[in-house]
């Protein structure tokens, strides 16, 4: 072993003196806090991509439909009858449903992330527009069973959707207690 | 490497950290900061930029604490994890580890200067360190990682991609110059 080699290796300790700028410690609290938040709120938008591509799937095989329905079907139908009642029905249940879970997420904390909150309502109000549209060609097309089967698929996504993001961050804030 | 010795001593630790614990997370970071911290700035020699690469390691660390398997202590694991970055960080000082194509064996000439002087200890240590941060970047990396980390010249190769020979040859040149410094030093402390 040569000196210098040595010298350094048995003094390791006393070159080891230097710290960091002061104030360090709170700089690190800070990024670990930004790394958490970032971890926690991962989940839930994972959860909105995979909604959107559901919806956006659903958006798609609907308007196939429609086009394929265009062709045929009499301009004059009327929008009443089993159909339109099947759907009505299921209207008032989920309405309900959906109402509730918003109101849920709207009273959600998000560990005090009011940007993250603001995009989750925003993406949810997004799909609303969609469902209306869908309403829209329904009463073109009144006789089509498969657009009202459409409509009540996005209203079952869309809750499961909603539970999940409430389960998540319900998970995430008790985490955090 | 020197700091596989005392295998998992803070395997508890680990353990809340892989479950999210902030308070385990912080006390990893203050059990083991300052040894990191002086690792990046032996090569960085800036110390707002160290302690940058000192906070980023330890956060991809606690990302990825899940694929630590133990197999090293935790300190050596983390290690790697700082060197990386701290490479990376000279990478885009645009500084080139470049492969030496002189075939000629530098001597390592570090054992003909005598450390075993009545000086105090403090005193030596400070002078070391001022002489190894007036090294050019390329010599104070290899020295660092050879001296003050313990990586053998096959680390080395790996961590800067050169091959061995050049790692022997820089650290030899490295030394040298080192000991240059020191012997000024020395002759104008006593004439």
């Amino acid at each position: 072993m040569k000196p210098l080699d040595e010298y350094i290796r048995s003094n390791l300790d006393r070159f080891n003196s230097e710290e960091p700028l002061n104030g360090h410690f709170e700089r690190f609290e800070d990024k670990l806090g930004r790394l958490e938040r970032r971890r926690i709120s991962q989940p839930r938008m994972v959860i909105l991509r995979i909604a959107a591509l559901v919806i956006l799937g659903l958006v798609i095989s609907y308007a196939a439909i429609r086009e394929f329905n265009l062709l045929k079907q009499s301009k004059d139908a009327i929008y009443s009858g089993t159909i339109g009642s099947e759907l009505d029905e299921a209207e008032k249940f989920y309405t309900t449903q959906l109402n509730i879970s918003y109101h849920k997420i709207q009273n959600l904390r998000f560990n005090n992330d009011k940007d993250e909150k603001k995009q989750v309502l925003e993406e949810l109000s997004e799909m609303d527009t969609q469902v209306q549209a869908m309403k829209q060609d329904l009463k073109q097309n009144p006789d089509d069973e498969r657009i009202v089967h459409a409509i009540i698929n996005f209203y079952q996504v869309k809750m499961e959707m909603m539970d999940m993001i409430i389960t998540r961050t319900q998970q995430s804030t008790n985490s955090i207690l | 490497m020197i700091e596989q010795k005392g295998h998992n001593i803070h395997q508890e630790l680990v353990k809340r950290c892989i479950r999210g614990d902030r308070l385990a997370q912080n006390e990893l970071y203050r059990l083991y900061y300052k040894a990191m911290f002086n690792t990046c700035f032996r090569m960085l020699d800036d110390r707002v930029e160290a302690e940058d690469v000192l906070q980023e390691s330890f956060l991809a660390a606690f990302l990825k604490i899940g694929t630590y398997r133990g197999e090293m202590s935790f300190g050596a694991w983390l290690k790697k994890i700082v060197v990386n970055k701290t490479i990376d960080v000279l990478r885009a000082r645009k500084i080139k580890f470049e492969e030496l194509n002189e075939k000629i064996a530098v001597p390592d000439e570090s054992d003909l200067y005598d450390l075993d002087t009545a000086e105090e200890d403090a005193s030596k240590v400070t002078k070391i360190k001022e002489a190894v941060r007036k090294l050019p970047e390329g010599f104070r990396v290899v020295l660092s990682l050879a001296l003050f980390e313990g990586y053998d010249h096959e680390e080395i190769g790996l961590i800067l991609k050169i091959s061995e020979s050049t790692s022997r040859s820089q650290l030899a040149r490295a030394k040298k110059r080192l000991i240059e410094y020191l012997k000024e030093d020395q002759d104008e402390t006593f004439g």
